[in-house]
């Protein structure tokens, strides 16, 4: 494991520049965690570690007695269901840590940016980092620095067009056009579990974690089909 | 102290044939040629080979390894979470917590 703040002498600028270092708000809820208490957290793995299917399943889930702390940390002291959820900064998929340091309440009820918009940027810098197109150390950088810019750098997006991923939900159905693939010739994969579905099938899209690629791309990845596919 | 399932699941049955204490660190080698490594908070624990894991519990910043023998090695890990990562021989991830 090692603190996320060695990255701080290359992206001290970028930080200074986005956020001054202070957390944005939407009304009481964080867009942006208070870099202070969440600067971010790895753990000593590489590439080839989180390239594996199932990697996520291998690391502890986040103790509740951590999970009171982080909302006590940042003075939430009432929450409903589905308001909140504790975020790993550095997503695990990304190599974040379980650390208190990357842990920061992420709202799913803010517009346009919530937390199953950052889960989708998960899920397409960690594809990214499997093909080569991006260095698992820049990835970290990006979505610990301003993880907002990173989306928009990434999908080239100015945040209005992702106003229809709030809600409830960022499960896709069958018949919504995939975010970022171009047909329906994609598969699904459940990132987590490290299988993927046709079209058609019955969770095609509706993995809480997951993404769209062909066939093709998923079997690069490692990724096996779901039973029945 | 709560039992960790996960970890416990991962290293039962493994003999310990050493460890080593460096830079805040405790690496413990299993005879099956794994490793688990703990991020300590300073303190130099000794686990005494040939001790075979039959459970793990874990709370707050304890970490219990309980032995087959009925002995128990208390670790105090660094942080409550992130501090503790199980590799195979071939240097496989197994376990990050």
């Amino acid at each position: 494991m090692r603190l996320f703040n060695r990255f701080v002498p290359l992206c001290g600028l970028v930080l200074a520049l986005s956020s001054g270092g202070f957390a944005q708000r939407q009304g009481s809820a964080l867009i942006l965690p208070d870099r202070n208490l969440t600067p971010g957290d790895t753990l000593d793995v590489t590439k080839d570690d989180i390239c594996v299917p199932g990697y996520t399943k291998k690391v502890r889930n986040v103790p509740k007695a951590v999970k009171d702390q982080v909302y006590a940390s940042y003075g939430i002291t009432h929450r409903t269901p589905g308001e909140y959820e504790v975020d790993h900064l550095i997503s695990l998929e990304l190599g974040g840590s379980n650390s208190i340091k990357n842990l920061w309440p992420e709202s799913y009820k803010t517009t346009p940016w919530n937390a199953h918009v950052k889960d989708k940027l998960e899920n397409r810098l960690h594809a990214d980092v499997c093909s080569g197109k991006i260095e698992l150390k820049t990835a970290q950088q990006q979505i610990a620095t301003d993880w907002v810019a990173a989306y928009k750098r990434v999908f080239g997006d100015t945040g209005e067009t992702v106003r229809g991923t709030t809600g409830h939900s960022s499960r896709r159905q069958p018949s919504d056009p995939p975010p970022d693939a171009s047909g329906t010739d994609k598969v699904w994969v459940n990132t987590k579990s490290g299988k993927y579905f046709m079209p058609g099938a019955r969770y095609y899209g509706k993995t809480k974690e997951g993404q769209y690629m062909t066939e093709s791309e998923a079997k690069k990845q490692g990724y096996t089909p779901a039973k029945g596919q | 102290m709560a039992s960790n399932h996960k970890l416990t699941a991962v290293i039962a049955g493994r003999t310990i044939s050493g460890s080593a204490n460096a830079d805040g660190k405790m690496i413990i080698s299993f005879t099956d040629g794994s490793t688990m490594t703990v991020k300590t908070a300073g303190n130099s624990n000794s686990a005494s080979t040939g001790g075979t894991v039959k459970a793990v519990r874990q709370a707050d910043t304890t970490l219990d390894l309980d032995f087959e023998d009925g002995s128990t090695l208390a670790i105090t890990t660094a942080e409550a979470t992130s501090s503790v990562m199980v590799r195979d021989k071939g240097h496989t991830m197994e376990y990050a917590d």
